[in-house]
């Protein structure tokens, strides 16, 4: 009987469901963030704060011709799809042995890539140049390849795929060298476009306003290039943009400059703007608002409410009601931040003078790689606490006038780290009921990590350091239980699986994945 | 986006630098010229790279990346001056054959859907889909068999003689998890099908239906590999015209080829 059943779970025959990415992660992880709500935190619960000390590397796999892995895996039905450049490889979960890889040879150049998504049997990748690739999620064999934006206009692909219903949404980046930013749904089966919605206005529509001159807001930025969240029972998509352009000088672009730097709450079936928040309003330091969105219902004030917790990149940590929009509440979640002063009762920045890029250099805080970014935070339901990677740094910001040029690599110049005051990386557990941190892990290593966090039921938060390690800690007060040296710098965030009764838990190094479970002595 | 200082700091380099000095040859997509080229080949250089380019003493240039990395002017310059510290000699060709050279080397790993070529598309896929069978194993944008790799990028990623090569011998070499077995389980149940991964601690297979297997050890009783390719070669199959069309239909298959255009 046994047998029979091991069989039957190892014939992949049965296919993703949209309701199946609903219910979250279990022994799959369907979605970038492992669940619409973006709180990556696990049901599996295997290991423990108990026995974490004992897991083991089960297997390593190497991603040819990576560089620095910026994936997040994909696992259905014991198959692990992991991404690179234009690549895709489907690998047996429980051993890390290769089934089938795609590669797209005609696609131009290397970037990097952060993941697919799945549905049905079909696996989706996008390519550097804007392509939605579907493949078969058992042959790797191509079901449909089409392209949703165009080069010439300055776009190109890094982003994981999201589905949502029978859709792919799908966005773009390169809005730091001028391009109007936009997120896409294409049909799941065809590839057909269904929607578009800017996320920059055309003159004349709302907000266009908040932008002085039409050589900005033809190609304002406002980028797309991480995966979003979504919810459900709202039908609302919630996906973060990137900053305006040219990003570090302002004069050209006088005004709030929406939709940049924001979160926009968008219906899963027309792509119409439900509302939006700009958490950072004309925004000079190339603080896009590039993390995620993250959804939690909790209390606040007495009252239940449906939230989006956000670690911004300008430093502050913020709660918004997720049904309108409102804001609710943010607080510093970095000691260095010296732009502004707080955040008014609206959540406006109140800001300090002096702050902004010079043609000589003005120092702020944090830095141009921001407080927190892309590297997933997670959520624990358990405990009630928010885990975000946070980075103590300030940079000096330069700025130039130069006429923009769309689609030349111009930035309006930069930032540049300060030598003397090197950065320091922190994970730090905050309640977002009170926007307390109650936790933290200063974290020993050059400030170069791009890791993220996941959380189990087990109790246990695995999260990437600074020193390459991917390191397991209690999830209630951030006690050290466990730690592996991959001898790489970590640039992606680690997720949680289970294939025939086993919990693996895995992450990408720079070139390699790895996967981990507990040890188990061989029978006498 | 993000390390926008990265960029602020290296840009002025780039700047020094300037664009690629690259030199494409005017005649690499020319069939003519690849003829011509091949001839010249024939002469000149089969003697270390073989027959057809498959490598001998020198390397082989349908699958050395080196030569797929250089750009078409150095190449230009390796055939003329030759390439010191090896025993790759200069040539007294006038350019214009070091030209052709260069064309027929390139077409030997070029995608066969970069090429000039000449055939009957209709009557390619009709053969492909009717008289050759081809759609019962290989799949085309999800349609089609599982036995074989997916051709719906064939053109667009495989050169023409790695297709003429699959079509005609296909024992000569065969693409990597596509090795035909049959697995018998202890439970009984039999599959026939390719095997994805063959270690002597896993068995992955697909079936011609597409279906996955991942089986364990303990699972298998016995494990049949086929020498042979399950492909069958169609020299005789079909005829010098009706290859010529099919190699056409296939060298047009390319994944980011838009519906409706050539």
């Amino acid at each position: 009987m046994k047998a029979g059943l091991i069989l039957v779970a190892l014939v992949c025959s049965a296919q993703v469901r949209y309701e199946d990415i609903v219910k979250g992660p279990n022994e799959n992880w369907l979605t970038y963030a492992g669940s619409y709500s973006g709180q990556r935190h696990s049901s599996l619960e295997q290991i423990t704060t108990a026995n974490a000390r004992n897991l083991a590397a089960q297997w390593v796999y190497h991603v040819p011709d990576s560089k620095k892995l910026e994936s997040t895996p994909i696992v259905y039905d014991g198959v692990m799809y992991v991404t690179n450049s234009n690549a895709v490889h489907a690998l047996d979960a429980r051993t890390g042995r290769k089934i089938w890889a795609y590669f797209d040879e005609q696609a131009p150049g290397a970037r990097v890539n952060r993941g697919a998504a799945i549905l049905g049997n079909s696996v989706y990748v996008v390519t550097t140049d804007c392509h939605l690739v579907a493949l078969n999620r058992k042959t790797g064999a191509v079901l449909f390849h089409k392209k949703y934006a165009d080069m010439k206009d300055g776009y190109f692909g890094t982003m994981a795929p999201f589905v949502a219903k029978d859709k792919v949404i799908v966005g773009m980046g390169g809005g730091d060298s001028g391009a109007r930013g936009f997120l896409a749904a294409l049909s799941a089966s065809t590839g057909e476009e269904l929607w578009r919605t800017y996320t920059v206005p055309q003159r004349g529509e709302p907000g266009s306003e908040t932008w002085s001159k039409d050589k900005t807001l033809k190609w304002g930025g406002a980028a797309t290039w991480l995966s979003g969240t979504y919810d459900p029972q709202l039908g609302t998509l919630y996906w973060t943009t990137g900053n305006p352009w040219p990003d570090f000088y302002g004069g050209d672009r006088e005004g709030a400059n929406l939709y940049s730097a924001s979160v926009i709450a968008l219906d899963v079936d027309s792509g119409k703007l439900r509302w939006h928040y700009q958490f950072t309003p004309h925004d000079t330091h190339d603080w896009d608002a590039q993390s995620w969105p993250v959804l939690v219902d909790l209390e606040f004030q007495g009252k239940p409410r449906k939230v989006v917790l956000h670690p911004n990149r300008n430093g502050f940590l913020y709660m918004l009601d997720r049904v309108t929009g409102e804001f609710l509440r943010g607080a510093p979640m970095v000691d260095k931040l010296d732009w502004a002063t707080g955040l008014d009762a609206k959540g406006k920045p109140i800001l300090v003078a002096g702050k902004d890029p010079t043609p000589g250099g003005a120092k702020a805080c944090p830095s141009v790689r921001g407080a927190a970014n892309w590297m997933s935070p997670s959520y624990s339901p358990a405990t009630g606490l928010f885990y975000v990677p946070t980075l103590e740094q300030c940079d000096t910001y330069f700025s130039s006038q130069k006429d923009p040029i769309p689609m030349k690599g111009f930035a309006g110049t930069g930032g540049e780290v300060i030598a003397s005051e090197p950065g320091q990386l922190v994970l730090r557990a905050f309640d977002p009921r009170t926007g307390k941190r109650v936790w933290e892990h200063p974290m020993t290593g050059p400030a170069v990590a791009w890791a993220g966090t996941v959380s189990t039921a087990g109790g246990v938060l695995f999260f990437g350091d600074d020193n390459g390690q991917l390191v397991a800690a209690d999830a209630r007060n951030g006690r050290h239980l466990w730690h592996f040296g991959t001898s790489q710098s970590i640039t992606a965030s680690p997720i949680t699986y289970m294939v025939d009764g086993k919990q693996y838990v895995a992450i990408c190094s720079a070139t390699h994945v790895y996967s981990f479970g507990l040890f188990e002595p061989a029978a006498e | 986006m993000y390390l926008r200082y990265t960029f602020f700091l290296v840009a002025p380099l780039l700047a020094q630098i300037g664009p690629a000095d690259f030199t494409k040859s005017p005649l690499t997509k020319d069939p003519a010229k690849i003829e011509a080229g091949r001839v010249l080949f024939a002469s000149s250089c089969s003697g270390c790279h073989g027959p057809t380019g498959e490598g001998g003493r020198g390397p082989n240039l349908m699958t050395a990346r080196q030569v797929k990395r250089f750009a078409d002017d150095v190449l230009f310059a390796a055939i003329q001056k030759g390439l010191p510290g090896t025993d790759m000699p200069p040539t007294a060709l006038p350019d214009a054959q070091v030209w052709q050279l260069v064309a027929y080397v390139r077409s030997l790993n070029a995608p066969a859907y970069d090429l000039i070529l000449h055939g009957d598309e209709a009557k390619g896929r009709e053969i492909y889909f009717g008289k050759g069978g081809c759609n019962q194993c290989h799949a085309l944008r999800g349609a089609g068999g599982s036995l074989g790799p997916d051709l719906t990028n064939v053109g667009g990623a495989r050169p023409l003689n790695q297709i003429r090569e699959a079509l005609l011998e296909p024992n000569k070499r065969i693409a990597d998890g596509y090795q035909a077995a049959t697995v018998h389980l202890k439970s009984g149940k039999v599959i026939t099908g390719v095997l994805r991964d063959y270690t002597n601690y896993t068995t992955t297979m697909v079936d011609n239906e597409g279906n996955l297997y991942m089986l364990k050890p303990a699972e298998v009783a016995d494990r049949q590999l086929a020498k042979a390719s399950p492909m069958p070669s169609y020299r005789d199959r079909l005829t010098t015209g009706e290859q010529t069309d099919l190699i056409y239909f296939l060298s047009r298959q390319s994944a980011r080829r838009e519906e409706g255009k050539p």
